[in-house]
């Protein structure tokens, strides 16, 4: 059974319908994160719940540097309706442009952005919910400062929807840049490319991005600048010099360079027996990763990009005998030393992928057994993404069913 | 309704000495204090009122704390963290007694790494001492909250500290890579770190904040910030309080993001200029200091229109800062306010309010009209940036008349704030001082939905009990 709400009020009375006929809730924005999720269960048992219904206008507030959105509306949506009141959400989704507000919020996707603008965490100041019970919740509210009580917020990015139904996230703005610029520059190694980027990242010219893609032909470094229109030139051209050289792309090729990044990343992802990883390494990390990413990719396609001065980096590759080898490798690789996702904050058993939970425990993973029972607590009964696997049940939190 | 702050020091029954020999044991005696006098010292925080623990205990570690808290759990008191107890709320009171975990000792700067804009700190250190290390590598610590000097990192992530810079640089969670933190069983979980997108459900956005409900922070990982490479300052000067407002509105509109926004009124002044011998003008009813920052040649059209749009909306002078000297003056002089309010009475009310920016205006005025009202007399000072105020109140802890009618002003200060989209507390927190205001702003369905998040983490209420979130009807 599929249903499309087209407003919040519908959402919940579709979550309520589901909760009494005994279903869970299958949450799906655009689809841009299936290709880690188990098939979804029995129709007959799981409502899913498409959110691209939720997709009218904003409501922006201008002199509070604040608006919000249904979170049906792609991200791209959102950001120009905010480009044409010369606002900016400093949020950009890496390989999948399409993707819906919420399901980027939902599932904690990565943004290059990142180095100078932080995590979708710094820019939502509220959401409306609609809990396993069926009520429509507002959280939190339109204000950079909130103290009272526990932030009950930023706690859904990055869950995966298990927590409650996303239906409108109120945003935090800044004004939209007048102006950009990109730097490409193309290095032979990885160990070329991170010495250019530390340097970039000290540079007074104070990138706004370092990316870097690359795979088994050579890698690409691109540092963006983003201000005042009479600046970027000079600032593109300095942290150029310090890169070593390379092409500095002004104003509307500096913005189409980043399109046609995200489609290229995008058709990656899309490609036919492809993979995708992501790995959190401790920054800058970029020779280390490139060495993992080649040693548990021989003899395959792939290919590496990511934020180079966060240490944030998604890992493609092409297997048609599944992800197992290669996952296997990285991680036995990566070891404690860095984070394997399959995106975002989710964890690695949080999805249904055959052989994923034989991983050894990550040491990181301490904190599986309080998730656990946050999301009994917040959203009791497994409504939501039940076809999502949970960590271990903290005791007597019921959670584990 | 909230009661303004009184002395409350009452006699404690001695800590037991089974746990008393066991912390010696894990300590060393010179940091465990139990006589009366040791106690008396950690039994106050900023708020004023004073609740005696049984016992102080001062670890030098991560698993000493840990240590600590297994034992105050085996013998069934409350443990209560401690950082530099400047804030505001009563979160470092002793409410119930038990174990104070001064965290004092554990004030290193571990590591600044400057590639990742990092840098990993004990609970214990300060800000300002941070603040230093990170500048001699171009970089800064965002949060300031105006105790900085002697605020500690684990007490600012605890209370979620704000600051001037907030409007642009965003609050303490936004700089919080990754948090150490003992939890109520004595357990070390490590959430989030240096390597990020670590795995699971953003706890770290729980914890800060949490006035050390859900456990003890011991160390941090620490988003730096590059230096601006100029800052330009000035300070305008207005007939009176909503003019200013309508000023700050309007810098906002115009698409100007102020690193710091700080609106302050005559009154104020006065005592800022009595205490530090400053020279803020007070022919005025209020100033308005604002900053930008960033590129040099950037941010002078911002300044130029700033100052532009000041002079539109009633400003009878505007004041510019010409030398890092005059600047750094003009700062100096704003961080100095809350010492001089807190000097000029010998108690003082200070609340903390938060609208969001555009309704400033209507809520500078409902403030002024409800200190007629209850016959108050109001300092206002407000990071007018980020729409958080701070309205003071001098009163005599003697008159219970006058206690009565600022209770009765609190509330309604709470209330409008939030029937305008606002918060009780923007940066204070909720401690003891706002437990009942907390149903003002939220539905009972958020407030179990924080009760029980408060459960998962802490099912026994050993964590700092009483803080934050108010207690059930029919209690826990």
């Amino acid at each position: 059974m599929k249903t499309t709400p087209r407003t919040a009020e519908e959402a919940a009375e579709a979550v309520r319908a589901a909760v009494a006929r005994g279903q869970g809730v299958a949450v799906r924005g655009s689809g841009s994160r299936r290709s880690w999720q188990p098939p979804l269960p029995d129709p007959e048992q799981t409502l899913l719940l498409d959110t691209t219904g939720l997709a009218g206008p904003g409501r922006l507030r201008a002199e509070n540097l604040s608006a919000t959105f249904p979170a049906g509306l792609p991200l791209t949506a959102v950001k120009a309706q905010l480009a044409e009141a010369g606002l900016w959400l400093p949020l950009e989704h890496a390989d999948a442009p399409s993707a819906t507000l919420g399901g980027c919020l939902a599932g904690g996707f990565t943004n290059p952005l990142r180095w100078s603008r932080g995590l979708p965490r710094d820019w939502v100041l509220g959401l409306e919910l609609v809990d396993s019970a069926g009520r429509l919740l507002s959280l939190g509210g339109e204000l950079v400062k909130n103290v009272a009580g526990y932030d009950l917020v930023r706690f859904h990015l990055g869950a995966w929807g298990r927590s409650g139904l996303m239906t409108a996230a109120t945003v935090r703005l800044l004004p939209l840049p007048e102006a950009e610029a990109t730097v490409t520059r193309s290095f032979a190694s990885p160990a070329e490319a991170a010495g250019a980027l530390r340097a970039a990242g000290r540079d007074h010219s104070h990138p706004a991005t370092l990316e870097i893609v690359g795979g088994p032909q050579g890698l690409q470094a691109m540092a963006r600048i983003m201000g005042d229109a009479g600046q970027v030139r000079a600032r593109a051209d300095a942290l150029g010099a310090v890169l070593g050289g390379g092409e500095v792309l002004l104003g509307g090729e500096s913005a189409e360079t980043w399109r046609a990044y995200e489609r290229q990343r995008g058709a990656i992802a899309r490609q036919r027996h492809a993979w995708r990883l992501k790995l959190g390494v401790t920054a800058p990390g970029l020779e280390e990763v490139f060495a993992l990413a080649a040693e548990a990719c021989a003899g395959r396609s792939w290919t590496l990009a990511g934020q180079a001065g966060n240490g944030v980096y998604t890992l493609y590759w092409s297997d048609e005998s599944g992800p197992l080898p290669v996952l296997g490798a990285v991680h036995g690789r990566l070891g404690a030393r860095g984070f394997v996702t399959a995106e975002g904050a989710a964890a690695a058993r949080v999805f249904g992928a055959p052989g994923w939970s034989g991983f050894p425990p990550h040491p990181a993973r301490a904190q599986d057994s309080v998730d656990a029972a946050l999301i009994a607590a917040v959203a009791p009964g497994r409504v939501f993404n039940p076809q999502l696997l949970e960590g271990p049940s903290a005791p007597g939190s019921g959670a584990a069913r | 309704m909230a009661t303004p702050r009184m002395l409350t020091e009452r006699p404690r029954s001695a800590c037991p000495a089974e746990l008393e020999n066991a912390l010696v044991l894990l300590l060393g005696r010179p940091w465990v204090r139990s006589q009366p006098r040791d106690l008396l010292a950690y039994s106050y925080d900023g708020t004023g009122e004073k609740h005696l623990p049984h016992v102080v205990v001062f670890p030098d570690s991560t698993d000493q704390v840990a240590a600590c808290v297994r034992l105050a759990r085996r013998f069934r008191v409350p443990v209560v963290p401690r950082g530099a107890a400047t804030n505001l709320s009563g979160g470092t009171l002793p409410v119930h007694g038990g174990m104070v975990v001064n965290m004092l000792r554990m004030n290193r700067i571990l590591r600044i790494d400057p590639d990742a804009r990092l840098a990993v700190v004990e609970a214990g250190a300060v800000n300002e001492a941070l603040q230093q290390a990170a500048a001699l590598h171009g970089l800064f610590y965002a949060p300031d909250p105006s105790s900085m000097k002697v605020a500690t990192i684990g007490g600012s992530l605890a209370e979620n500290a704000g600051g001037p810079r907030c409007a642009k640089y965003g609050v303490t969670i936004n700089h919080a890579m990754g948090l150490t933190l003992v939890m109520a069983d004595g357990a070390v979980m490590e959430l989030g770190g240096a390597r990020e997108d670590a795995p699971g459900l953003d706890l770290l956005s729980l914890v800060v904040g949490s006035e050390g409900t859900l456990g003890i922070i011991t160390e941090a990982v620490l988003r730096l910030t590059a230096l601006p490479a100029a800052y330009r300052t000035m300070m305008g000067v207005f007939r009176n309080m909503p003019e200013m407002a309508a000023a700050v509105s309007a810098i906002v509109a115009a698409r100007i993001l102020p690193a710091g926004m700080e609106m302050i009124d005559r009154a104020t002044l006065e005592l800022i200029n009595q205490s530090t011998g400053g020279s803020f003008p007070t022919d005025a009813e209020a100033v308005l200091l604002a900053e930008v920052d960033g590129e040099s040649g950037e941010i002078e059209p911002q300044a130029a229109r700033m100052e532009q749009l000041m002079r539109e909306h009633g400003a009878l002078e505007v004041i510019v800062a010409r030398s890092a000297a005059e600047r750094e003056s003009l700062w100096a002089a704003r961080r100095a306010g809350y010492g001089a309010l807190a000097r000029s009475s010998p108690s003082l009310s200070s609340m903390d309010v938060t609208v969001p920016r555009d309704r400033l205006v209507a809520m500078i005025s409902e403030v002024i009209r409800l200190a007629k009202e209850f016959d108050l007399k109001i300092f206002l000072v407000a990071h007018a940036g980020d729409g958080n105020m701070h309205p003071a109140v001098p009163f005599d802890p003697h008159d219970h008349a006058q206690r009565e009618r600022l209770a009765r002003m609190m509330d309604a200060v709470a209330r409008a704030a939030v029937a305008m989209g606002g918060s009780i507390s923007g940066e204070h927190g909720i401690g003891i001082e706002k437990l009942a205001e907390m149903s003002v702003q939220y539905s009972q369905e958020s407030l179990d939905l924080m009760r029980s998040v408060r459960r998962v983490f802490d099912p026994t209420l050993t964590m700092n009990p009483g803080k934050n979130i108010p207690a059930p009807a029919g209690g826990w």
